[in-house]
């Protein structure tokens, strides 16, 4: 079903975009991608919605909202979603939060965009400083 | 700060007790408080500069702090950096640019989730970066917890918490700025999958073939994965064999994905919303009662603007009434001539002063104005209008500035720079101005106090309201044209329908500093105008009226300025308006609209126009004139219809950037003005 004939209040899954660009890509920079959730607010008369999009309200014209196909949530969505978390922690986290870290974060440094810049080594140390000048505060 | 801490203290090498420039960009999303907290930081040294080429503003000010100078640059806000829009080209190509020492990005902290994704790509950039979580205030309110342990730990960038609107957390943002110049944030902190990273890892390498200095070229892969046109343009290598396809929403997807797993991370507590919101926006934007309701609060508005204000009035007009008269005595007590008396009483205290005693109508209206601006409700406007909007060819965004029209034609045109398309721009350019701006106001008031008695009030309202019908007319109108003309061209122009797009933020008790701000600068502008503009349109005013060929004349009627209004008295006839009083402050009133009415005082020698007894004065030597109710009227149509003032037409050349397009709307607007007011008058002479 589109977005239009989406009941108010209720939360269902982003199944397809129909957009064109640009709206599309305005649109997913602001979080609305295939299979966010989303929670339907309000519409107009006109057609108009107001929609939730990870915490934002989003005002949505007829045409745009014509063009969202959404689907309702399935126990398994809930289940999905956590194991693509899963998958994401591995990638994200780990390698992610470890870069914070001082050691990890020179490793990066060497590896990624340090070379060719004059001030790389010092890099790792502003930051460091910084992040354990906040935490001495 | 540098003379105390020694760790961080990596520039301040030379020791050298000068200043050090540091220049820092502000950039977040929209509404994330950004021009808030650089307020804050700037006080009153904020000014209003232009980018060569570009039609987005942005904003620079400047403070020192220890022993650095801080030049602060206000980005408008993008919600990512592609570079699909103006704003996001003109930011993005900031950043890029070696100008920036420290990009500050501006989160709305009870919106983590979309706000990390403007953070994100600009980690990606590997520019040094400092994340200032703003709101932080509504995040306790909401009972909401941030781990601001972890999240710099995860991000790899230092993360300041500050509350913009309470004034905490500045100094620490600033102190952590300054030790943070050099310090380029780390790429690698998303991770996509590994298909796009085998992807970014050939390209990289490619890039560094090309050039080997090349600085942090997982950003240009990354752009080049996304097949970012403006990056693609610029990379002379070709990757075509690696991106066999746009791999844009993969890497929005999974960057999404890991601020999910962020967000999971370090908020405690997530509450998606108020309830508070929700229930106002049950009423707000109901369905059906969202525009009754809509059309209710801006009677309201206007009702209270001239109701309201006018009971404020009667204190200013006395002060306005001993000023006057003291002045006069004082003058005449040390031998001022009679002609230089007449010049400051007559001319600058009638003109002057008769503008001025309508501030309290004026600072109501803003203050209303401001109420609907900072509350939250504007953003819905355009949602509520959005069908209506939709029917004459224009987006519900489109209503914003016609809005802020009530207020100030000069921003309102400004404002259309949010909507999306050239033609939606010039649209609304065009009927913005027939909505009636407050230098209307004293116009209106006058010649409904004198014409209209007790129904003055709705005399003055019907303005309003011809105004806006006929600017959503005019809109239709247009639409129809230009859609026909696409129609017989072969090739018709993408006939770009306007979605209404818009976020509408959380409802927030208004603040009273920046309201009080906001209703100032905008008294003080009045002030300032009645000062700058209407004295000296005053003074000049003066001497047309008081010399003529043979000299300094008694008799106004003698004068240039006589003999330049009759002139014009017979294309204003048919309108009711062939009188060379009105023809005068007629065209004095293309300096600001004020002018029309302070001129009238002067034209008739009314020092005080605005009491009782200058209206009368006035009523009773139009009346003389053979200047009547359907008369006054007509001049009130005619004044809703014709150019605003000097400084919106410099506005509307400035944002068109066409001397064509200018000239159309002026002369559209003046012909308009003549058609609307003689249609008037000629029908309405038919019944009375």
């Amino acid at each position: 079903m589109t977005l239009q004939e989406a009941q108010n209040g209720k939360e269902y899954i982003v199944k397809q975009s129909l957009l064109k660009q640009p709206q599309k890509r305005r649109l997913e920079a602001m979080g609305l991608i295939e299979g966010t959730m989303i929670r339907k607010i309000n519409q107009a008369i006109d057609g108009s919605v107001i929609l939730m999009v990870r915490g934002t309200r989003l005002a949505l014209g007829k045409d745009l909202a014509e063009d969202i196909i959404i689907r309702d949530i399935t126990p398994s969505d809930l289940r999905n979603r956590r194991i693509r978390r899963g998958i994401g922690l591995r990638n994200g986290h780990t390698r992610a939060g470890g870069m914070g870290r001082a050691k990890g974060m020179k490793d990066g440094q060497g590896k990624g965009h340090g070379m060719g810049r004059a001030i790389g080594p010092r890099d790792g140390q502003g930051k460091g400083s910084s992040i354990g000048k906040k935490r001495g505060n | 700060m540098s003379g105390v801490s020694s760790s961080g203290d990596v520039f301040n090498r030379f020791n050298t007790k000068e200043a050090e420039e540091l220049q820092v960009g502000f950039i977040g999303n929209p509404n994330s408080g950004k021009t808030t907290l650089f307020n804050a930081y700037t006080g009153a040294q904020l000014k209003v500069a232009n980018w060569p080429g570009v039609t987005v503003e942005k904003k620079e000010g400047a403070f020192k702090y220890h022993n650095h100078i801080y030049k602060l640059v206000d980005l408008p806000g993008i919600y990512s950096l592609t570079s699909y829009t103006i704003e996001e080209k003109v930011s993005r190509q900031y950043i890029l640019s070696d100008e920036v020492d420290v990009i500050v990005d501006v989160a709305d902290a009870s919106n983590l989730e979309r706000n990390l994704y403007l953070t994100l790509q600009l980690i990606e950039m590997g520019k040094p970066v400092v994340l200032a979580l703003n709101m932080m205030d509504i995040v306790e309110e909401r009972g909401m917890e941030i781990d601001l342990h972890r999240l710099p730990e995860i991000l790899g960038i230092p993360v300041i918490p500050v509350s913009a609107r309470r004034k905490t957390g500045l100094d620490i943002l600033m102190h952590t700025v300054s030790h943070h110049k050099g310090v380029a944030s780390n790429p690698h902190v998303v991770v996509y999958s590994d298909l796009i990273e085998d992807k970014i890892i050939k390209i990289e390498e490619r890039l560094r073939e090309y050039d080997p200095n090349i600085r942090n070229p997982r950003f240009y892969a990354i752009k080049l994965l996304e097949k970012d046109p403006d990056i693609m343009e610029n990379t002379p290598i070709d990757v075509s064999d690696i991106v066999d396809r746009s791999y844009e929403t993969d890497i929005i997807n999974q960057k999404y994905d890991i601020i999910e797993e962020i967000v999971e991370e370090v908020l405690v507590n997530k509450q998606e919303t108020t309830k508070f919101t929700d229930r106002v926006d049950g009423i707000l934007t109901h369905r059906i009662f969202g525009i009754p309701i809509f059309l209710g609060i801006m009677g309201l508005v206007f009702l209270l603007t001239f109701t309201l204000g006018d009971g404020i009035k009667g204190i200013f007009e006395g002060w306005l009434e001993s000023f006057s008269e003291g002045a006069a005595d004082a003058l005449l007590a040390i031998n001022v001539g009679e002609i230089l008396t007449s010049l400051i009483v007559d001319g600058i205290i009638a003109g002057v002063g008769t503008v001025l005693t309508f501030l309290p109508n004026i600072a109501i209206l803003f203050l209303a104005l401001a109420f609907l601006e900072d509350s939250g409700y504007m953003a819905r406007v355009a949602y509520v209008m959005n069908g209506i909007m939709n029917k004459i060819g224009l987006s519900g965004k489109a209503f914003i500035p016609m809005l802020l029209g009530f207020g100030c034609t000069v921003p309102a045109i400004m404002a259309t720079r949010t909507l999306e398309n050239a033609r939606d721009r010039r649209k609304t350019i065009l009927i913005t101005p027939f909505m009636s701006c407050s230098a209307k106001i004293p116009i209106y008031v006058l010649l409904s106090s004198m014409f209209f008695g007790e129904y003055k009030s709705l005399a003055a309202l019907s303005m309003y309201i011809i105004g806006l019908v006929t600017g959503l007319i005019t809109a239709y109108v247009v639409t129809k044209i230009e859609n026909k003309a696409d129609e017989s061209k072969e090739t018709s122009e993408e006939a770009e329908i306007n979605h209404l797009l818009i976020e509408l933020p959380e409802y927030k008790t208004p603040n009273t500093y920046s309201i009080a701000i906001y209703v100032w600068e905008n008294v003080k502008e009045y002030i300032t105008k009645a000062g700058t503009t209407i004295f000296l349109a005053s003074v000049v005013l003066w001497f047309l009226l008081r010399f003529g060929t043979s000299g300094y004349v008694e008799d106004m009627s003698q004068s240039f300025g006589a003999a330049t209004g009759r002139f014009l008295a017979p294309i204003l006839r048919p309108a009711g308006l062939g009188f060379w009083q009105i023809g005068v402050s007629l065209i004095a009133g293309l300096a600001a609209k004020e002018v029309v009415a302070s001129s009238l005082g002067i034209l008739f020698g009314i020092t005080n126009l605005d009491s009782a007894a200058g209206l009368t004065a006035m009523s009773e030597s139009l009346a003389a004139l053979g200047f009547g109710t359907l008369n006054a009227y007509s001049m009130m149509i005619f004044v809703l219809f014709y150019t605003p003032c000097v400084a919106a037409i410099a506005v509307i050349a400035k944002e068109l950037k066409s001397v064509k397009w200018t000239v159309f709307v002026f002369v559209f607007q003046i012909a308009f003005a003549l058609l609307a007011s003689t249609l008037f008058y000629q029908i309405g002479s038919l019944f009375i």
